[in-house]
């Protein structure tokens, strides 16, 4: 009973570790290099996706890839409280996750193979290579670079991450495009 | 020695606050009425939404509900993080923010909106209404029951964002939309 904390206190330590994390951030981590090739990590991708992107199928593409970053944002936000992994360097010190991965680069490569590999099966090998791409070649090098820290995470948790939500986000998208494509033939 | 906390102190720091949430949450949230008040509030919505939506543009209702789901989330979660307010009970307390609303009646309702009043001057008058109901009288009325406290906050500080993040998606999938049109047409 006497150790557990109050609305307020626990309002306050939360307060507390914002503080710390602007603190640390400010203090080692805004204006160094780690920060520009995140911030340039966040803007770039967007341009080149555009240029690639199938225009046509652009809304099915648009629909896959928020579903990704909505999968993203929020198993990140969870490793990161649970401390399985840490972030070091980030772009805006209030967020608790590598924003410029969750809200770009993982969803724009999805939405690559979304487009190039259309039918499930060949999705499958893309999904599959790109998941090993990432959890064992790139994350150890962000990890070398120090751009990540593993606490309580190994690399092939990640792998399995990648391809559930490859997977789901498909599944989801397809509902999406069938219900619609019905409704419309009627 | 740097005169700010090191990342080993911040990783410390996030460890004891987010012990002392699920602490919290075990004892004042799990299972009581808060948690199937948020429960319910997470999931019918989704539910209603299905019925209601047009199917028909089920593609683009999709996108734009996403789309106002991540800026919800995204914004919730800065003026949560410098502590203007806080959400005392969680759904699941590793998420700062209040998950029932941002990931569910908040986006429905908005999209709810983009569906039934095309026109932007039309989309304008409803989630003007839409956003002051949820400024001035839901977020008084979750004060009330407990589920929220406003630390530097005032209601009215919402209703800007609300509406500029309703306009903003709204823009956004009406462009894509628009270019995919473009597209087909010229193709054929």
């Amino acid at each position: 009973m006497a150790n557990r904390l109050s609305v307020e206190q626990l309002a306050e330590m939360a307060k507390e570790l914002t503080q710390a994390r602007i603190e640390n951030w400010l203090g080692h981590e805004f204006g160094s290099w780690r920060w520009w090739v995140l911030l340039a990590l966040l803007t770039v991708p967007w341009f080149i996706w555009y240029k690639l992107a199938d225009k046509k199928k652009l809304p099915e593409l648009s629909l896959f890839g928020l579903i990704i970053m909505v999968f993203t944002i929020t198993l990140d936000e969870f490793g990161y409280e649970l401390i399985l992994w840490s972030y070091p360097a980030e772009v805006i010190p209030i967020f608790p996750r590598l924003t410029a991965i969750d809200y770009t680069v993982v969803p724009i490569f999805y939405m690559l193979i979304y487009q190039y590999f259309p039918t499930w099966k060949s999705f499958y090998w893309a999904l599959g290579a790109m998941s090993i791409l990432f959890s064992f070649v790139v994350e150890p090098i962000i990890v070398k670079l120090g751009f990540y820290m593993l606490i309580k995470w190994l690399y092939w948790y990640s792998f399995i991450i990648y391809i559930i939500m490859g997977l789901l986000a498909r599944w989801i998208t397809r509902i999406f495009v069938d219900i619609t494509q019905k409704a419309n033939a009627k | 020695m740097a005169n700010y906390p090191s990342d080993e102190q911040a990783v410390e720091m996030t460890k004891q606050v987010t012990q002392a949430q699920i602490e919290f949450w075990r004892h004042e949230t799990l299972f009581h009425w808060q948690f199937w008040f948020l429960l319910v509030l997470l999931i019918i919505p989704w539910f209603i939404w299905y019925k209601l939506s047009d199917k028909k543009r089920f593609v683009s209702l999709g996108i734009f509900l996403l789309l106002y789901m991540i800026l919800a989330i995204t914004f919730d979660e800065v003026f949560t993080a410098l502590s203007l307010r806080y959400y005392p009970h969680k759904l699941i307390p590793l998420l700062t923010r209040l998950t029932a609303t941002d990931y569910s009646v908040v986006p429905i309702l908005f999209t709810l909106a983009y569906q039934w009043f095309v026109p932007w001057k039309r989309f304008f008058g409803a989630i003007t209404v839409m956003t002051m109901f949820i400024s001035f009288v839901g977020e008084p009325l979750f004060k009330l029951l407990g589920l929220y406290v406003l630390i530097k906050w005032k209601y009215y500080y919402g209703f800007p964002v609300l509406l500029a993040m309703g306009l903003l998606s709204k823009w956004i999938v009406d462009t894509i939309m628009a270019v995919a049109q473009k597209e087909s047409e010229m193709n054929q």
